[in-house]
């Protein structure tokens, strides 16, 4: 059923409290998802809340779609029933920082940078990103993102040790804990990363910290072929070194932030350690020995502010709302195989514009690549998901994936965005029993959830 | 049920020489190393390929008979335990390595693998890399085991525990389907199923291969055993290490009474007036060592450290280790058997939950020795006692639940490495609402809708009386 906007709006007015929902176009603009807007936006002030909503929204069977900042809404196709859009913008709140047991307890709606804030003064943070970063941690928990020093410090299913989530039919239930150690039960922690809030909506969240490295550097070095960076990046991989990033960027994109000239087709490969004094001193000398002898034709290192700038511009690059004709997909392989895959992106030259750009996390095994289309490629879905499931077929061989990060709306719409992802049946199974009646993020997720 | 065509069914699936269905076979896969004991089974049967699981997990399902997966029994509560009669899987004899992929930094291998094993194998291709998951039964559980646990070990507080070094999983499911989670490649779109699998003690399938994380070898190893005159402070000690920025490989404490048994059984010779032990082990670049050690030693000394040993390397280590590794059996010698708790706290919480452990011991006239995983709050209060005392086993589970309670109430968990099993179900209400326990049974109804894998483990029996009624 489609209720009135006014009906609707006063029930969740009901709900939450005058000036806690909003049904203007303003703000249901800013809301959209590509361009579809929800009816009403709904901003409630407490876990309850949030779970009331979601109980409105089951007995009615509206459709919902969560909010954290807002900065990764374009991924996956907009929801096809769009109700109301669950701001947890007043969910902000930092619930306990245990700093002598290294644990830290948000609300969902917390940005990353606050985390920061609050633990760098005690020498701690969460690494899941770079400090500036102004996605929410419920954001980044349910789009499984972990950030550049993912090598060393593990990523969101290393640090996330419990969550308080609210389910469709009004439940408000705790998963995990406060310890490392707790093995009591399902972890259905797991369950809420990376499902784009299909199983229910992260209320808050308890991350494990790190502590701050005494020193942290970047060593740049640009190679002449892509073949010579790789095999760069190989060597200090298997050198005996613990690098928190082993990265490959191409030649274009935000490569103006790298204080290395680099030619059309050139690459430039990222290693950056943390660590004592001692121990990052030396892995830079073993990092710029092993990048010389593979032939690099200019190194430079980075430190403080010119790093963290450095990281800023790649998160921008990385997370920005999809241009005018932008496709955005992330790739992921057996680090062996981050070679063979960005010779596939080579396939895709004949749909773009301009080259394509890419960074290529060696250690891990990711890419993110953005193809600027052609403009008559850029409304045919059908052009573009052959070469997508062309790129599929060949990364199956790889035993790696693709999904779409971003699209025009003209081709989200109609393209297969997440590719079958290993079990997907399951997800099917647990979601006609966390949300029978498809309530959250309707048509988003994977396996057309 | 015919048993002898029933057993004819299962060797039509595995073969004559892999069904076990004598009385002695069927009684001794009874057992586990808790103090359980299992009902009386129709047959063991010994797979070697995930498709001749699914054939019998289809054939349990199609006639309503129970079934539960076992590795090689280590187990301390009751996980593999048959409770409800059926089949006993046994993944002794999927016991290969599959494949050992160290440019990506993986290995391939079956369930039936013993962990210790995998090691070597590893090690085989050189010491550059290993499997670090390290359980107390390392030598003797298998992989499976250890992903149905997600089992812990030493060395948790730098490494993370079993399921951190888990990539992917196939999985047999209980209505006959081969599934494939997580995979070679990090963060698959869609969920963490990998992760939320890990643990799930058996009850949602049953795994047929595992994608296990390997890592470097760390450049250089110290080791150093620290005497104190109390556990609070070497409790505090640890705390004070972990803010100093460091993160240790490990740190195990030992308390005054476990420290005078190992000293029985294997002569250490530590002095009167040590109340508490900590091995502390450092990894890392040999450039940062020897300062590292040094600020070690530092912090013990501000808590009126007795002795500090150093030893450099990992063979050189075992000799400060050789209290900790004693332990275990160093308790076999207190009485016929021995019950080991397996609660977890928040770090700072340490010397609260001793404490009341030893209330708790004296309140119920327990001889209860303590060790901890102390970096990251995994206490193992252990009660040496007798099957064969009348009263003996009621007063030691007793106590066991009321450390469990103080564990939960001091914000932490009732097992910390060991899992839930048949032992602690109950317990399960002190750390879950019942909606929270109904929301978590969804899972395993998605899996296991007629509940015959591993069946009626982990949820609270009052619960699972009321969902069958």
């Amino acid at each position: 059923m489609t209720p009135s906007s006014t009906a609707l709006h006063n029930r969740l007015t009901a709900l939450l409290g005058t000036d806690n929902a909003w049904m203007d176009d303003t703000t249901t603009t800013a809301h959209a998802v590509a361009s579809r807007r929800p009816v009403v936006v709904a901003a409630p002030g407490t876990a309850e809340q949030v779970a009331a909503v979601l109980e409105l929204a089951s007995r009615d069977k509206l459709g919902v779609a969560p909010w954290g900042c807002g900065t990764q809404m374009h991924l996956g196709p907009p929801p096809t029933d769009y109700d109301v859009a669950l701001s947890l913008q007043h969910l902000n709140r930092v619930l306990e920082y245990d700093s002598t047991n290294l644990t830290l307890t948000v609300e969902a709606g917390l940005a990353l940078r606050e985390a920061y804030r609050l633990t760098v003064p005690d020498r701690q943070f969460l690494p899941l990103g770079y400090p500036g970063s102004e996605a929410s941690l419920g954001g980044l928990l349910a789009t499984n993102t972990s950030g550049v020093k993912r090598l060393r410090y593990g990523g969101m299913r290393d640090l996330l040790l419990g969550v308080r989530v609210a389910l469709p039919e009004g439940e408000l239930l705790r998963y995990g804990g406060r310890v490392v150690k707790n093995v009591a039960g399902y972890d259905l922690c797991k369950l809420y990363i990376g499902s784009l809030g299909a199983f229910g909506v992260v209320t808050e969240a308890t991350f494990r910290l790190a502590m701050l490295p005494e020193e942290e550097c970047l060593l740049v070095a640009a190679f002449p072929t892509l073949a010579q960076g790789m095999a760069a990046a190989t060597a200090v991989r298997s050198a005996a070194l613990l690098p928190s990033t082993v990265a490959l960027v191409s030649s274009a994109g935000w490569m103006d932030a790298v204080p290395v000239s680099l030619q059309p087709g050139q690459a430039a490969l990222l290693v950056h350690v943390d660590g004592s004094h001692e121990s990052v001193q030396r892995q830079i000398a073993e990092g710029e020995a092993i990048c010389a002898t593979h032939g690099a034709v200019e190194a430079a290192t980075l430190e403080g502010e010119a790093l963290l700038a450095l990281w800023e511009r790649q998160e921008v690059w990385r997370t920005s709302a999809p241009g005018l004709g932008l496709f955005q997909v992330r790739i992921g392989v057996p680090p062996s195989n981050v070679e063979a895959a960005l010779g596939l992106l080579d396939e895709a030259s004949g749909l773009c514009r301009e080259p394509v750009t890419w960074l290529a996390d060696a250690g891990i095994g990711s890419l993110t690549a953005r193809l600027p289309l052609h403009e008559h490629t850029n409304g045919s879905a059908a052009q573009v998901q052959a070469w997508l499931d062309g790129l599929r077929a060949r990364l199956d061989e790889q035993e790696g994936f693709a999904v779409v990060e971003s699209a025009p709306e003209a081709l989200i719409t109609q393209m297969d965005v997440w590719g079958t992802p290993p079990g997907t049946g399951l997800l099917k199974r647990y979601k006609s029993r966390f949300d029978p009646q498809g309530v959250l993020n309707r048509g988003r997720y994977a396996g057309g959830l | 049920m015919d048993i002898n065509a029933a057993l004819a069914d299962l060797e039509a699936v595995v073969g004559p020489q892999r069904v076990l269905s004598s009385r002695a076979e069927r009684a001794v896969y009874g057992y586990d190393a808790s103090v359980f004991r299992g009902t009386e089974l129709l047959a063991v049967v010994l797979p070697t390929t995930a498709e001749q699981i699914s054939r019998l997990v289809v054939w349990c399902r199609e006639r309503g008979v129970p079934y539960v997966a076992r590795g090689t029994g280590t187990g301390i509560s009751g996980g593999a335990i048959p409770t409800h009669g059926g089949v006993v899987i046994e993944l002794a004899l999927m016991n290969r390595v599959l494949e050992i992929d160290l440019p990506n930094r993986l290995a391939v291998v079956q369930p039936g693998v013993v962990n210790q094993d995998l090691k070597q194998r590893v090690h085989e291709h050189g010491y550059a890399y290993t499997y670090v998951p390290d359980p107390g039964s390392q030598v003797v559980s298998t992989i499976g085991g250890n992903v149905a646990t997600n089992a812990g070990g030493m060395h948790c507080l730098k490494y993370g525990i079993t399921g951190n070094h888990i990539l992917g999983l196939e999985m047999v499911l209980p209505d006959g389907d081969i599934v494939t989670v997580g995979g070679k490649a990090a963060d698959q779109p869609g969920a963490d199923l990998t992760g939320l699998l890990v643990g799930s003690e058996g009850t949602l399938g049953i795994v047929t291969k595992i994608i296990v994380r390997l890592l470097q070898m760390p450049e250089a190893v110290t080791t150093h055993l620290a005497l104190f005159k109390s556990v609070d402070d070497a409790a505090n000690t640890v705390s004070d290490i972990i803010s100093s920025g460091l993160l240790p490989a490990a740190m195990e404490l030992l308390d005054k009474s476990i420290m005078q048994a190992v000293d029985k059984a294997v002569h250490i010779g530590f002095p009167a007036e040590a109340g508490a032990a900590l091995i502390i082990e450092l990894d890392g670049f040999s450039d940062d060592m020897a300062r590292n050690a040094d600020r070690v030693a530092e912090i013990c000394k501000t808590h009126g450290v007795i002795s500090f040993e150093t030893e450099e390397g990992i063979e050189a280590g075992q000799r400060l280790w050789l209290c900790r590794r004693a332990a275990f059996g160093a308790m076999a010698r207190l009485d016929t058997d021995v019950y080991i708790v397996d609660g977890c706290v928040p770090r700072t919480q340490l010397p609260e939950a001793l404490r009341q452990v030893t209330a708790i011991a004296e309140r119920y006239d327990l001889p209860i020795v303590n060790v901890a995983h102390a970096g990251d709050g995994n206490l193992h209060p252990s009660i040496p006692f007798s099957k064969r005392r009348a009263g003996d086993i009621d007063r030691v589970l007793k106590a066991g639940r009321e450390i469990l309670k103080v564990c939960v109430e001091l914000g932490g968990s009732i097992t910390g490495e060991h899992g839930v099993g048949m032992e602690k179900q109950n317990e399960m209400t002190l750390m879950f609402t019942p909606a929270e326990l109904q929301v978590m049974r969804r899972i395993k109804l998605a899996h296991d809708p007629d509940d015959l894998c591993n069946p009626k483990k982990i949820f609270p029996l009052s619960m699972l009386a009321e969902a069958a009624s």
